[in-house]
């Protein structure tokens, strides 16, 4: 495994990795600075970590059959930011957000599924408190035939925040037999907190798979009946039920010191 | 001598009263049957007196010996000694069973239980319930069969304690195996020092847990009392007797709510139990 001296390779703003063997770093948004593009060559995998919440514009290019998994932690200040990601023929993309910040702003994430059988799965963790505006727009557009994706959007919107999950999923004609699944929940602690989710399919193609779901609303009054007609107190009992929401993120990062600040953060949140 | 004493209690849910004035004493050692057709009120019954939110008591007190229960919240009815094994368990994703488990045992301890206590104990309990040995990382509920939850509920029952066990309908939805299995683990479950209410439509669990007095429910009151014969009686002939005999009318006195179908895309959790 290769680590960030990778970073040390720039060239003309892309930083580009080729290879056989698996890549596996963790960059500091205040690096990205320098660079516009990330692409990867064919077949090559890469795990990405990011961390320092700065703002990103960045595109990220995926050539035949690579794997990335990106994984991003905010844990600090929100910024405005604009990610996007073109995949071509069977190349897969995973991406894993544990979001913690504080603030007002939007992430915009595009995902291009350019190629044929080109994949992606998108997790997102957030917690919104205080006075927090956060809108996460994830938009996925299938270009190619037997593409997949699934997007998978958690919140906890808490005292007077805002939290808003929005994006597109656009299956374009030619699309054949593309599958694309949305599915976005927010659970409310507040009467005076915003959720808002808005999973909208755009489908120009008749032969596919498409679903989108949304959850918004309180914990759920029967699951704390349940854990309190236990004998657990009402506010145990939330944080065991939003803890089992929130932590299915963290089996998804495997860095282990990562993975444990943010359930610690994910404890101190709620 | 423990008592869990229930006086002229009215209770409504959404505007609709259901119990309509119930008086029930059950002491320490009885096992108390209570019978009556579907939307009665039996299951409320139960329900009020665990403290779901969903009710609303207008009139009358719940009380264990001089504790007053009526304004508590679950959990505090739960460390006055009352246990709701339900009749749907809910299924409560991502919160794992070992950690409910441990929160629940921990709420009744000065200190903490040990991992290793913790697992002895678990392990012990679910092997008599023939629960899977994965049990503790699955997550709550999730993934088990009808059955299995109904065992999940007798396996909480085993740990927490109870010395008023509350079980509704706890033989739906089990074979005739899994009945045996539970059944003795409600009849070894059984002391002196605890008091089981027991709704149950088949005249089998009865055979197997015999009651120490049999109730019958209607209309949201307490309409007879008797002993294990009033079971036989009704899984003969029906509750028609109650009229001949008692001149108790068994017809509904309010029509219940329609069951409700919501057919667009989401509203997963709001179907599931509507009476």
């Amino acid at each position: 495994m290769k680590n960030s001296n990778a970073l040390k390779n720039i060239k003309n703003k892309e930083l580009i990795f080729s290879g056989q063997e698996l890549f596996s770093l963790t960059i500091k948004t205040s690096e990205l600075i320098n660079i516009e593009n990330i692409i990867l060559e064919k077949d090559v995998r890469v795990n990405i970590l990011l961390i320092d919440d700065n703002p990103i514009t960045l595109k990220i290019i995926q050539r035949k059959g690579t794997h990335l998994d990106f994984k991003i932690f905010n844990k600090t200040t929100i910024n405005n930011s604009d990610i996007t990601f073109d995949l071509h023929n069977e190349s897969e993309l995973n991406v894993v957000f544990a979001d913690f910040s504080h603030g007002k702003a939007i992430e915009k994430i595009t995902v291009n599924l350019l190629g044929r059988r080109a994949k992606c799965h998108w997790w997102l963790s957030s917690v919104a408190s205080d006075k927090d505006n956060k809108e996460f727009k994830v938009h996925i557009n299938h270009f190619a035939p037997e593409t997949e994706a699934v997007s998978d959007s958690y919140g906890v919107a808490k005292h007077a925040s805002r939290l808003v999950f929005s994006g597109t999923s656009h299956v374009l004609n030619g699309a054949k037999r593309s599958k694309t699944r949305q599915n976005a929940n927010i659970m409310v602690f507040s009467k005076d907190a915003d959720a808002v989710a808005k999973p909208i399919l755009e489908i120009d193609e008749n032969d596919l798979e498409a679903s989108h779901s949304a959850t918004l609303g309180q914990v759920n009054e029967d699951h704390l009946f349940y854990l309190r007609s236990r004998g657990i107190s009402e506010d145990e009992a939330k944080t065991l039920i939003v803890m089992g929401y929130l932590t299915p993120i963290l089996k998804k990062i495997e860095n282990e010191e990562i993975r444990q600040e943010i359930e610690n953060l994910i404890l101190a949140r709620i | 001598m423990h008592k869990l004493i229930i006086e002229g209690l009215h209770v409504s849910v959404e505007g609709m009263e259901i119990l309509k004035g119930v008086d029930l004493v059950i002491s320490e050692g009885e096992t108390v049957a209570l019978l009556g057709p579907n939307g009665h009120g039996k299951s409320t019954l139960l329900n009020v007196i665990m403290g779901h939110p969903k009710y609303t008591i207008t009139k009358g007190t719940i009380k264990v010996d001089d504790k007053d229960l009526t304004c508590l919240g679950p959990d505090e009815r739960s460390l006055a000694g009352i246990f709701l094994a339900m009749q749907y368990p809910a299924e409560v994703p991502g919160v794992i069973n070992a950690d409910f488990f441990k929160a629940a045992i921990n709420a009744r301890r000065e200190k903490p239980i040990s991992l290793y206590q913790f697992y002895r104990l678990l392990d012990s309990t679910s092997k008599q319930l023939g629960m899977p040995l994965d049990l503790a990382n699955r997550s709550l509920n999730e993934g088990f069969s009808g059955g299995e939850k109904k065992r999940n509920e007798i396996l909480q029952m085993m740990i927490l304690n109870p010395t008023f066990a509350l079980l509704d309908e706890i033989d739906s939805g089990l074979d005739v195996d899994a009945i045996q299995l539970v059944a003795e683990a409600i009849r070894k479950e059984q002391r002196p020092d605890r008091a089981f209410l027991i709704i149950s439509h088949y005249a089998r669990l009865f055979d197997l847990v015999p009651p120490t007095r049999t109730i019958v429910m209607i209309n949201g009151r307490i309409v007879l009392e008797g002993g294990p014969e009033l079971i036989q009686r009704i899984d003969k002939t029906g509750y028609e007797f109650l009229k001949v005999d008692y001149g108790i009318d068994i017809e509904k006195e309010t029509t219940s709510m329609n069951e409700m179908s919501i057919g667009i895309c989401a509203a997963k959790e709001t179907i599931k139990n509507e009476k």
